[in-house]
Parts: structure tokens; C-alpha cells; sequence
């Protein structure tokens, strides 16, 4: 090869997937509209450039190819040959294999297999006349057996390309002879061709996705390094950096800087056009159904690492609405329906989401059937609506291919559709018409780069995790260990509850707060150190080595220059699954620690003699001097109970009791009133404001004390039953109010 | 004749090709990260980009390191690469191998100073150290 080829090979090989892209396109509007001339002419161009470029690099193989496609489209144009459905099939077959041959040239492989069987797939031309040699097999011709189209059409998008070439789609007598050389091409002016006119709409440039990258990455780098330089000037020159005005130019450029590069990141949900027409267009020849393909929205853009995520759920998709969807021309005809059936795919981006529409005019989902097949595999369907029947399609080992046809060839069902949509973090959703069609909507985050999550601290580390998997947030509850699990009433429903530092195998740690995860069918709760923050986290995905890491699926670099590690919520349910406890790991107060009483008196002595009581008694101790204080106090950290005296400065008993209660992490802290206040009156205000004990001054004792906050913590062992039974007993001397065994729930 | 930079882990001595190299990071800020295999120590942030630090006591099967003060920046097949060093890694000259490396990876041992240094191979010492149990 000479230095000339090796130049300008990579450029070529850059330049034929767009050709190849334009002719599969082509091909498709052509057998929508036999004999549409724009249509042929596009595609000839694009076949006799290609040829020509193949020549030039030394690309012989593909050339020749090329120059054979290039001979039957002269034929369509001239009218001495019909576009028929095989013609198509064999040309796109052709396609394929071209963009086989390109590929193996750019990893530099010698790839020789089936080119001779990609000529073959061709009618010769000329030779024989040409009408008669297509039309006459071609009812006899069985479908080209193509499962998944080989795509040489997509510049960004890397699927792997499964090519079938079937010897049995050739037309008889077809040899591999060279056809004679037709006359000198002329370049037909293209005005309306639709293949074109992606490259007219605006001057686009192709430049490599890890050019791309990188510029994100420097970009972001930028911008932490001129965070860390905002850092500098006040810790170093005591100056708020913000003061500055060319400081803040400098933050205003680095935002809009950020803002376009990530939108370089972003590209037409329309570029997945003709890999997903190609599919409906065989799979549809294939079940011998005439379906159109429409779609809307081509301009909706959406992250390329997203979308590359969402080509096989959208293939998956358009072959059920073929396959199960939609039905054969004679049921249609039966059913007052046209012949024709269409697949439709609608794009719109709502808010920061993008919502991909794959819906059909067939015969909707047979939510019996669906019923029957899940009954059959053991489950209860009796209480389910409608629409939990229907998602029920979406159960692992429920496929439609199973439930809707014979014709289960795949055996895959759409479970995968929403496993591989949830690893972009989006979801699926059914509307389903009967007898009227299906509509499958798959909504997704437009990028996957900044994504909302929730800061937790766990072992000392903090964490991130996806807000999207968070249902909500509580505080520590009771918990109950049932056959290995850690279960806990929340709601009515048993939820397991992990220690998530126990399950990173990170030291566990004192208790903290519940982050409630997964589904409200299906939720579990993990304890977490403490929460620090929600927030906006730019998220990049591991590479290299790191990408086979189970527990984390991504990481951040901070402002401070350390590295904020995303932990894969999926990965740690799938692991939680095999955690047997064999002792209540997850605690509301860790056992080994002391439990920490906030003792608040106004009364130096009282508050020194109950705190020496307290800790007597194995409980850690701090004292505020009035309600304000301790409130103050509790917000920096919370306690595991709080005695309070009622009169007392700036905030009594009461006041404080009510602030607890409304205070978000405070709420379920069990407040013990310690007062010399005897009245019934009192006694009732107290427990009104949300107390959980009343303890009478006169009678106060050692024991008294100690057996009161026990009792609150749930600390002597006993079963939350006895508690019960406790909380009614009301004594002269300590009180449980009944209502509120908070600690025993 | 060949550059390399030597490092000591677990009081023996290796070396990878300078020309690997991109530079040593002295203290290293050390991310760990939960549950992750053998021989991977945390990852560290090496100008914007996350870099897995590997624990060479587990590459060279000496024994895991339990600390990294000094971290050798380099660059494998795939991806870029923090090798754990207890001590500042030092620049030599290797002439001729002493001996040959006794496992996958170890290209052969040179004398430098009277010390005997494995000259290692990343990419092909942690496909067999270190990938092969990640994935399992």
C-alpha cells in the first residue's frame, strides 16, 4: 500500500459509514416509494463516491462491491429493473456486509469471509434481463432471515454487528461474474433526497467522542481548579474571592463554558433512525406483516452515553410491537383495520427527562393472557389490577413471546428492556389500548453527567447516592430480626433494613438515619452514618480497570480535589439478598456504645446529680442549662433521650418538648419530664407537648430515675410486648404515657 | 541497555521502563473504596483523571502494603496506572538480565548496586495478579 492510501485509508473509513448510512436510508424511502428518482439518485451518488474513494485508498473489495450496487441502482433509474422487498433485502444485506469490510479495515484486520457470498446476494445485471430474474424467484424466495441488522450506519453508536448472510436469498444463476462496465457517471444534482439532508441542515463536523471527553474532563478540571483558586484567596489572602469582579468573569466564563461543552455530549435521539427503521423494516418482513415505520422528534437530543444505552431496549421494543403487537394484514383486514400497520417512535424532552414513545396500532396486550401465563408460573394474580397484570410483562421468565405467540423464538422477555433502561435511570410504562394497540414509554434523565444525590457519611467517608433510587429519608425505627433479616414496620410493610457500612464492609459505625430505596412494592432501607446534603453531583463513569467494580458506579472529583465515590444502589440490594444477620446489626442506638442522655435543668446541683446518676448507670451525658441550649445542642447532635426540667429561662420544658417534635431529626427522641410540678394539669400539659415520661421531683430517686430511662431507651432487655404493658402502668412517681412508646414501636 | 525506576516494596526491589513512567506522586490522597478487589488500594486523582492506585505488595506477591507514601505514576495498555512505593523510587540503568523472571509478567531480574531488581511488566503482572481474581 502506498503512502498516499495509508493517508487518507482512516479518512475514507470515516467518510463510508456516513455513505453507508445514506444508502441504508435510501434503500428504506425507496421500497416506502418504488421508482422515487430522488431516492435512487441519492443513493447512486453515495455508492459511486464510495467506490470511487475505495479505489483511491486501495480498498479494492469494498470498491467492487461498491460498483456493483452502483450497476443495479443505474437499472432502477433506467426502469429495466423494479425495487421489490428481496432487491432491498440482498442491497441492504450488501450494506451491511460493506460496513463489515470498512470495520475490519479500521482495526487493520483482513477480513475475506463472506464477500464473495455478498456478491452472490446480487442479481447480476445486464446479463440476463433483469426484471425477469428478480421477480420470478422472488415468491418463492423465503424472508431474509436478519435478527438483529448489522449497523455500519452509526458513526457514534458502537453495537456489534450481527451479520447473516443467507445463501438462500440469492437468485438463481447468479454467478460471481463481474458485470460489464456501465458508462461514466455523471453526478446527479441531489436537491430533495432525504439522505442528504441531514448534512444541508447546518455545517457539521465529525470529531472523534474521545476528543469530546477529554474536553469535558479538562473543562471540568478548569473549573475545579478555579474553585480551588476561590479557596486559596480566603484562606490564604483572607479575601472573598467574589469581591473581585474579574473573579467573577472568570466564574460566569467557566459556567457557560461548562454548559456548552456538556451540550457537545448531546446528540439527536434522530441518529438512531435507521437502525431502528432497519429493525422494524426486517423484523416485519420476517412475521410477513406490512408495517410503516414513523417517527417524531429526531431532534430531541439526549446524552450519547444514554443513548447508547437505550438501542437495544428500543430495538427490543419495536420487535414486540411487530412480532406480538401487531397483527397479520388478514386479522386487520377482519378487524376493520388498514392493511398497513404503524410502529411509531416519538421523542420529547420534558424538563431535564426525554421521553421515547414506542407504540403501535396492532392489537394491544393481552392482559389475560398475561394473567394466565404468570398464574401458570406460580404467582398469586388474583388481587392484581390491570395495571400491575399488565407489568406483570415486565417480570423476568414473563415474556410476551411466551404469553402472546408461539412464535417465541427469543426467548428474552422484556425485563431486560427495563433492567437496561434502569441503568440509565430511567424507567418504563405501559399504556395499553386493547384491540387498539400498545404504547411503551421509556422516560430518562437527558444526561447522566450531573446527577441529583443524596451526601452520606459512612465509617467517615462520605458517599453519594443517586437520588432517583431514594424514596425518602426517616430516622432510625425499631427493628426486628426475623429469619436472618433485619425487618421493620414502616407504613404497614416489613422492610429489611441493612447497615450500610456493615454491607461495604466498612467498620459500623454509631446509628444515624434510614434512606428508603428501591420501589413502594419493593423497598428496603439502609442505615447510614449521617446525611450530609443533597445535591447535584458531576458524575463520571469509571474506565479502565476500574469499570469491573461492583460497589461503585461512578465517581466525582470534588472542588478540594478528593474523589466522591456513587455507589451502585442495585449492586448493594443484590447484595444485601445474601446477608443472613445472625445478630440486629442494624440498631437504632449502637449496642457497644454508650447511650447518650441530654440532661437540661436550670439547677446547677440537679443537673450535676442526674447527670452522676446517668452516668453511673452506663449512659454518656451532656447538660444544658435551658431548653434553647439544649435545642441547640441536640441540633449539632441528637441524643438518645432527653430529661428536662419544665421551669426554666429563655425556653422551659414544655417549649423545648414541642420543638423536639418538630424538629425533623430530632422528632423521635424520647423526652423524660423530671419536674416538681405535681399537678395533674401538668402532668398532661407535659405529655401533651409530646413527652414520653413524667417523673415527680419528691419522689425522685436513684433507681426511680434509672428505671424510667430505661424503660424509654428500651434498654433492659425486655420484649417490646412487656414494654406495652409497661407504658400503661402509670405511677405516682413515673408516668409512661401510653400513647407515645415511641422507643417500643 | 534500558532506564528504569526502582521502587522498594516489602524490603525487595522492582523496577518498571521509564518510559512508562509520567511522574511520582509523593503522598498520595488516597480514596478507598469499599469492597473492592485484592491489590486495588483506592483510587487517587491524578489532574482530573481517576487513577486506580495497585497495591504492589499484591502485584509482586510480596504481601499487601499497608500504606503508599510515594505512588509511580504509569501508563499500562488500557489505562493510566499509580503503582504503590514505600520508599522515593529511584532512576537506573539496567544493562544485562542476572537471571530470568520466575513469574507471568516479571521480565527478568538485574543487579543495580549489588541489589537484585525484577524488572515488571504492568499491564501483563496485573492481568495475571490482579484481573483475574477481580473478576471472579
Amino acid at each position: 500500500m502506498g503512502e498516499l492510501e495509508d493517508e487518507f485509508r482512516p479518512l475514507f473509513i470515516e467518510e463510508a459509514k456516513g455513505h453507508l448510512e445514506r444508502i441504508a436510508s435510501g434503500l428504506l424511502v425507496l421500497e416506502a416509494s418504488p421508482g422515487d428518482q430522488a431516492a435512487i439518485a441519492g443513493i447512486l451518488r453515495e455508492a459511486h463516491t464510495m467506490k470511487g474513494a475505495a479505489g483511491m485508498v486501495g480498498m479494492m473489495r469494498v470498491s467492487h462491491l461498491a460498483h456493483r450496487l452502483e450497476d443495479l441502482l443505474v437499472e432502477l433509474r433506467a426502469g429495466t429493473r423494479r425495487s421489490t422487498p428481496e432487491l432491498t433485502d440482498a442491497m441492504l444485506l450488501v450494506v451491511d456486509g460493506l460496513g463489515r469490510l470498512v470495520a475490519s479495515a479500521a482495526g487493520g484486520e483482513q477480513d475475506a469471509s463472506d464477500e464473495a457470498a455478498l456478491e452472490r446476494l446480487l442479481p447480476t445485471s445486464n446479463a440476463v434481463p433483469a426484471v425477469a430474474v428478480v421477480t420470478a424467484p422472488a415468491a418463492a424466495t423465503p424472508p431474509v432471515p436478519v435478527v438483529v441488522p448489522a449497523v455500519a450506519v452509526l458513526p457514534v453508536l458502537a453495537v456489534p454487528p450481527t451479520f447473516a448472510v443467507a445463501n438462500s436469498t440469492s437468485p438463481s444463476g447468479a454467478g460471481a461474474s463481474p458485470s460489464p462496465q456501465v458508462g461514466k457517471q455523471t453526478d446527479q444534482p441531489q436537491k430533495n433526497g432525504r439522505s442528504d439532508k441531514k448534512v444541508a441542515d447546518s455545517a457539521t463536523l465529525q470529531v472523534p467522542v474521545a476528543r469530546i471527553d477529554e474536553l469535558n474532563r479538562l473543562v471540568g478540571e478548569a473549573s475545579a481548579a478555579q474553585l480551588r483558586v476561590g479557596h486559596v484567596f480566603g484562606t490564604e489572602l483572607h479575601m472573598d474571592p467574589d469581591a473581585l469582579t474579574e473573579y467573577r468573569e472568570l466564574t460566569k466564563v467557566i459556567n457557560q463554558l461548562q454548559e456548552v461543552t456538556e451540550r457537545t455530549r448531546m446528540v439527536p435521539v434522530g441518529t438512531l433512525e435507521p437502525i431502528l427503521h432497519r429493525t422494524l423494516r426486517d423484523s416485519a418482513r420476517l412475521a410477513g406483516k406490512n408495517v410503516r415505520w414513523e417517527m417524531v422528534g429526531e431532534d430531541v437530543e439526549v446524552d450519547r452515553g444514554v443513548l447508547e444505552e437505550l438501542v437495544n431496549p428500543l430495538l427490543h421494543l419495536i420487535r414486540n410491537s411487530v412480532g406480538h403487537g401487531v397483527e397479520s394484514p388478514d386479522q386487520r383486514r377482519a378487524a376493520g383495520k388498514p392493511e398497513q400497520a404503524v410502529v411509531r417512535l416519538h421523542a420529547t424532552q420534558v424538563g431535564s427527562k426525554v421521553i421515547i414513545t414506542v407504540s403501535d396500532d396492532g392489537a394491544g396486550i393481552d392482559v389475560a393472557a398475561v394473567r394466565a401465563v404468570a398464574a401458570r408460573g406460580g404467582l398469586d394474580v388474583s388481587g392484581l389490577t390491570e395495571e400491575e397484570s399488565i407489568r406483570l410483562i415486565f417480570r423476568p421468565g414473563n415474556s410476551t413471546a411466551k404469553v402472546l405467540t408461539e412464535n417465541s423464538g427469543r426467548g428474552v422477555g422484556l425485563d431486560v428492556v427495563v433492567t437496561a433502561v434502569a441503568a440509565v435511570h430511567g424507567a418504563v410504562e405501559v399504556v395499553n389500548h386493547p384491540g387498539a394497540g400498545a404504547e411503551f414509554r421509556i422516560v430518562v434523565p437527558i444526561t447522566l453527567t450531573v446527577v441529583p444525590c443524596l451526601i452520606v457519611s459512612i465509617a467517615g467517608q462520605a458517599f453519594a447516592l443517586p437520588l432517583h433510587r431514594i424514596i425518602r429519608m426517616l430516622e432510625a425505627q425499631h427493628v426486628q430480626l426475623v429469619s436472618g433479616k433485619n425487618l421493620a414496620l414502616i407504613e404497614g410493610q416489613a422492610i429489611p433494613v441493612y447497615n450500610l457500612a456493615s454491607l461495604l464492609g466498612l467498620p459500623s459505625t454509631a446509628s444515624g438515619p434510614w434512606v428508603l430505596l428501591g420501589t413502594e412494592t419493593d423497598a428496603y432501607a439502609f442505615q447510614v452514618e449521617k446525611v450530609i446534603q443533597k445535591r447535584d453531583v458531576v458524575v463520571r463513569g469509571l474506565t479502565g480497570r476500574l469499570r469491573d467494580l461492583k460497589s461503585v458506579s461512578g465517581a466525582s472529583i470534588e472542588p478540594n480535589g478528593s474523589i466522591l465515590l456513587v455507589l451502585d444502589v442495585s449492586n448493594l440490594h443484590e447484595r444485601s439478598a445474601t446477608v443472613f444477620e445472625t445478630s440486629s446489626r442494624v440498631v437504632d442506638r449502637p449496642a457497644d456504645k454508650a447511650l447518650s442522655v441530654m440532661v437540661v435543668d436550670d439547677a446547677l446541683m440537679v443537673r450535676e446529680l442526674q447527670r452522676s446518676i446517668l452516668e453511673r448507670g452506663g449512659y454518656s451525658v451532656r447538660t444544658a442549662s435551658d431548653g434553647a441550649e439544649a435545642l441547640a445542642m441536640l441540633a449539632e447532635q441528637p441524643a438518645d433521650l432527653v430529661v428536662t426540667d419544665l421551669e426554666m429561662p429563655n425556653m422551659d420544658g414544655f417549649v423545648l418538648t414541642t420543638s423536639i417534635r418538630a424538629h425533623p431529626r430530632l422528632a423521635n427522641i424520647p423526652v423524660l419530664i423530671v419536674t416538681s410540678r405535681t399537678s395533674a394539669e401538668d402532668h398532661q400539659r407535659g405529655l401533651d407537648a409530646g413527652a414520653d415520661g413524667y417523673i415527680v421531683k419528691t419522689s425522685f430517686d436513684e433507681a426511680g430515675l434509672l428505671s424510667a430511662v430505661s424503660r424509654l431507651l428500651g434498654r433492659s432487655g425486655e420484649k417490646p410486648a412487656d414494654r406495652k404493658a409497661d407504658a400503661t402502668i402509670v405511677t405516682t412517681s413515673v408516668g409512661i404515657h401510653p400513647a407515645r412508646t415511641r422507643v417500643a414501636r | 541497555m534500558i532506564r528504569v525506576l526502582m521502587f522498594g516494596v516489602n524490603a525487595a526491589f522492582f523496577a518498571v521502563p521509564m518510559e512508562t513512567v509520567h511522574q511520582v506522586l509523593r503522598h498520595p490522597v488516597l480514596t478507598t473504596i469499599p469492597l473492592s478487589p485484592t491489590g486495588l488500594l483506592g483510587v487517587v486523582n491524578v489532574r482530573g483523571e481517576i487513577v486506580p492506585l495497585l497495591d504492589t505488595g499484591v502485584l509482586t506477591g510480596t504481601g499487601p502494603l499497608n500504606q503508599s507514601p510515594f505512588a509511580v505514576l504509569v501508563s499500562g495498555q488500557k489505562d493510566m496506572v499509580a503503582l504503590a512505593a514505600e520508599e522515593l523510587p529511584i532512576a537506573a540503568d539496567f544493562e544485562e538480565p542476572v537471571g530470568p523472571g520466575t513469574r507471568p509478567g516479571e521480565l527478568g531480574v538485574y543487579s543495580s548496586g549489588g541489589r537484585l531488581v525484577v524488572l515488571i511488566d504492568i499491564d501483563e503482572i496485573a492481568k495475571n495478579q490482579l484481573e483475574m481474581k477481580w473478576a471472579s
